[in-house]
């Protein structure tokens, strides 16, 4: 277990730093493990990840993952769960565990979402009748689920609004930090993250930043930034937050999990990644690879008789070809379950490429490296090009004489 | 391969050994026994999906019918040959036309015998002429109905061909529906069946027989059974839990263990009604959203349970389930700590609970069935392994009634 430092339930250290990018190799300590990072973090929506058991997660090295307060605080609910000895015990998931607010998916899953002062008011989708979700119950809650982190409920804004709207939602979320804060029952073992908001504007994100760390938390996470912006907007905000944020606490930017979108923030310095896009893509039938993603419903891999990658040690590339996946997959639940195994593997597979990589001071190499085989005719999209060059790492250009 | 009985003394209540599998050499399969897809067994080509209804009346006079992903496909002899060519199995089934129950007329009985037994010899000729099937056993199929007479005509004829054994057929339709026919219904046939075949050739009946209807087959002299059973269990959110072998500690599996094996609870006092959802264990569905997120889990649902739930009638199946299985989905487990079973090894009794599974089951996760098919198929094998020592020491009729006991699942 863990040593835990007298006021939080969470320790971090940084192991190494690059000495180029803003990327570092840390080790966060919780309650219930010891994660290193950056690190990936599965979604088990509700209490479970798409047919995995516990111990196929373990084995494929997975330290900590999400659990979603909205869906497990109406089924199975907060009394089952607690009755269970918290959602780890219900679940036998003896690993991290992390929950978001519930916030998100009021705004993002329910009409009629109206958000006062007071909290997020919504309308049932069982009965129609009025629900309120406010900082003091998403807190009660996630402290009956019992998750390592949890979230503060935020303010959140989509990240195409514009207007006072957004310094609103900012100036808010702080507010109702504190309200959770005051609420929180369990600091001994549970940690709160705030949530840095604030759109696509510099300063309203750097007035956010400012007041979220005037507050004792061991961590940070940035939000807002998962959504319809643009790639130019998106990296531009978190480079300036995470210059903001201390640096020696954890950054966690929620809901980003395309490789290339983790292998560039992890040069801009974030420690922590969720996403259901493995996952879900996992669901529809598409394997992810180094060098980008297979759709195996296609039909040419009908006859395809190698397994989804050759470098793969998955259990799933182990025994399965692609062409046994394409027979399958969306048509038998089991397909589901082999290609999230795969694309679970491949996502911690990686961040451990990174960490390693960083650890030995060759992140720079490793980013170069990576680029190069998802965009192999060298044709780097713009935002990538400069978001690496902002912390000075230099993809090759494509060469201007070559024809296209 | 081989199919060797410890004793031809008699025809019921047998103990067999399969061995000399080519394609796994060393590899010894005791029989009574499960047909299981799994690697160190050998592989086993039937026609159907025994856990599949098989719709009524689409053979016609050459050939039958089968339903692949991509629509209905008419299969004769020959093309039915290259596939299994292609294939490749251990052992496969000849082609037949089994489609009879108990409700059909004797024309179709009769023509579903001489028709499987036109497409028995064009199998056998293509099997003896075929390089690739060397290694591969071919298995008559017994066709008849519910007519003795028919029974007794296909019997005999198929029983001076060198085939390996037979597939005893034409009983039922497949699909979950097989559970409700009880032992009596079939248990003239299939004495007629057995009756004139060969002591010593291998016998396989498809279906999902219940437990207790299984143990009677054996005693007649079956020898293999196919796992549709356990399957079917778990598809409807059931959980094995029959006694399955004799000497088992009598655990109770009643839910109110639910209200000693609960975790000690939080300082915090949490009420119910500071669940999101004021109704937090009413399970209504969700309506139709229209957001992405949500239009994906809907999809999922549908995914996931695309397979589900055959149609036994309610009275019936209930009947069934009380004695062999518990119903996950019922919201007593919602709050039941306990394993499945307190006296099975498999993982998702050591390791989970059924409050979690009951969750899963209502929230359509993927884990729930994978969990249960692994306590099902578990339950079922151990099943099969009590089966086999209570032949070896002439109990058989002590593991009838303790399978049948019913079980208190108050």
């Amino acid at each position: 277990m863990p040593v835990i430092g007298k006021k939080t339930a969470l320790r971090f250290q940084i192991k190494a730093k690059c000495k180029v990018s803003k990327a570092r190799s840390s080790s966060m300590g919780v309650i219930h493990h010891e994660v290193d990072t950056p690190v990936f973090m599965p979604v088990g929506t509700q209490g479970t990840l798409k047919g995995l058991l516990p111990d196929q997660l373990e084995a494929l090295g997975c330290q900590i993952m999400l659990g979603n307060t909205y869906h497990l605080g109406t089924r199975p609910g907060p009394s089952v769960i607690m009755k269970a000895g918290g959602l780890h015990k219900f679940m036998n998931w003896n690993r991290a565990l992390l929950t978001d607010s519930g916030g998100f998916q009021m705004v993002s899953l329910l009409k009629l979402a109206e958000i006062t002062e007071e909290g997020v008011k919504f309308q049932s989708p069982y009965n129609g009748s009025e629900v309120m979700l406010t900082p003091e119950r998403s807190i009660e809650i996630q402290n009956s689920i019992g998750a390592d982190i949890i979230m503060q409920l935020d303010d959140v804004v989509r990240t195409t609004t514009t207007g006072p709207r957004v310094e609103e939602a900012m100036l808010r979320t702080t507010r109702w930090l504190d309200r959770c804060l005051g609420a929180h029952q369990n600091a001994a073992t549970q940690s709160i993250f705030p949530i840095v908001q604030g759109g696509l504007s510099k300063a309203l994100r750097t007035e956010s930043v400012k007041q979220l760390i005037q507050r004792d938390v061991p961590g940070f996470a940035i939000g807002g930034l998962s959504g319809g912006e643009s790639k130019n907007d998106f990296w531009k905000m978190v480079h300036l937050t995470t210059d903001l944020l201390p640096e020696d606490k954890p950054r966690y930017l929620m809901g980003v999990g395309f490789a290339v979108d983790l292998v560039v923030c992890c040069a801009l310095g974030v420690d922590m990644f969720d996403c259901v896009f493995p996952t879900r893509t996992a669901r529809f039938g598409c394997a992810l690879t180094c060098s980008g993603q297979l759709n195996l419903k296609q039909k040419k891999y009908a006859k395809d008789f190698q397994p989804i990658d050759e470098g793969c040690d998955c259990s799933t590339c182990e025994r399965y070809t692609r062409a046994y996946l394409h027979t399958i997959v969306t048509v038998e639940p089991v397909a589901c379950h082999l290609l999230s195994v795969h694309n679970i593997a491949y996502q911690l597979r990686l961040m451990l490429s990174i960490r390693e990589s960083i650890e030995q001071q060759r992140f720079p190499e490793f980013v170069c490296k990576f680029m190069a085989n998802i965009y192999t005719n060298k044709e780097y999209p713009q935002w990538i090009v400069d978001a690496l060059a902002a912390v000075n790492i230099h993809l090759d250009p494509a060469d201007p004489t070559a024809e296209n | 391969m081989k199919f060797i009985l410890s004793s031809v003394a008699s025809c019921s209540n047998r103990i067999g050994y399969i061995k000399d599998i080519e394609r796994l050499p060393g590899l010894m399969l005791e029989t009574p026994m499960l047909l299981l897809y799994a690697k160190e067994y050998f592989t086993f080509c039937s026609i159907h999906d025994p856990a599949v209804a098989t719709p009524y009346g689409f053979n016609d006079k050459n050939t039958i019918s089968i339903w692949p992903r991509n629509g209905r496909k008419q299969l004769d002899p020959d093309k039915y040959m290259d596939m299994i060519e292609a294939f490749q199995p251990d052992m496969y089934q000849a082609l037949c036309d089994g489609d009879t129950d108990l409700k059909s007329s004797k024309k179709r009985i009769h023509k579903s015998i001489d028709k499987s037994l036109m497409f028995f010899e064009k199998c056998l000729e293509r099997h003896e002429k075929s390089e690739v099937l060397k290694k591969s056993a071919i298995l008559g199929v017994v066709e008849g109905g519910y007519s003795i007479e028919g029974r007794e005509k296909s019997a005999k004829y198929l029983a001076d061909f060198p085939v390996f054994g037979y597939v005893i057929d034409g009983l039922h339709k497949n699909g979950p529906d097989v559970e409700n026919l009880t032992f009596e219904d079939v248990r003239e046939i299939l004495e007629e069946s057995l009756k004139h075949l060969p002591n010593e050739k291998f016998r396989i009946l498809h279906g999902c027989w219940n437990p207790g209807t299984v143990l009677s087959m054996v005693e007649l002299g079956i020898d293999a059974f196919d796992s549709s059973y356990p399957y079917t269990v778990t598809e409807r959110g059931g959980a094995l839990i029959f006694q399955n072998c004799i000497n088992n500690l009598n655990i109770p599996s009643s839910a109110t263990d639910a209200l000693n094996a609960a975790e000690p609870v939080t300082d915090i006092e949490l009420k119910p009604e500071t669940s999101i959802s004021a109704q937090s264990s009413s399970e209504p569905p969700e309506k139709k959203k229209i957001s992405t997120q949500e239009a994906s889990h809907a999809e999922e649902d549908k995914y996931v349970v695309s397979k589900t739930q055959g149609h036994t009638t309610e009275s019936q199946s209930s009947r069934l389930n009380k004695i062999y299985e518990l119903s996950l989905l019922d919201e007593k487990y919602a709050e039941d700590f306990t394993p499945l079973s307190r006296s099975c090894s498999c993982l998702t009794c050591q390791k989970h609970t059924r409050a979690y599974i009951h969750h899963l089951l209502q929230t359509h996760e993927l884990l729930g069935p994978v969990l249960l098919t692994i306590h099902n198929l578990h339950h079922y094998m151990e099943f099969f392994k009590s089966i086999r020592e209570a032949i070896k020491s002439n109990s058989l009729e002590s593991l009838k009634r303790c399978v049948n006991e019913r079980n208190d699942v108050s």
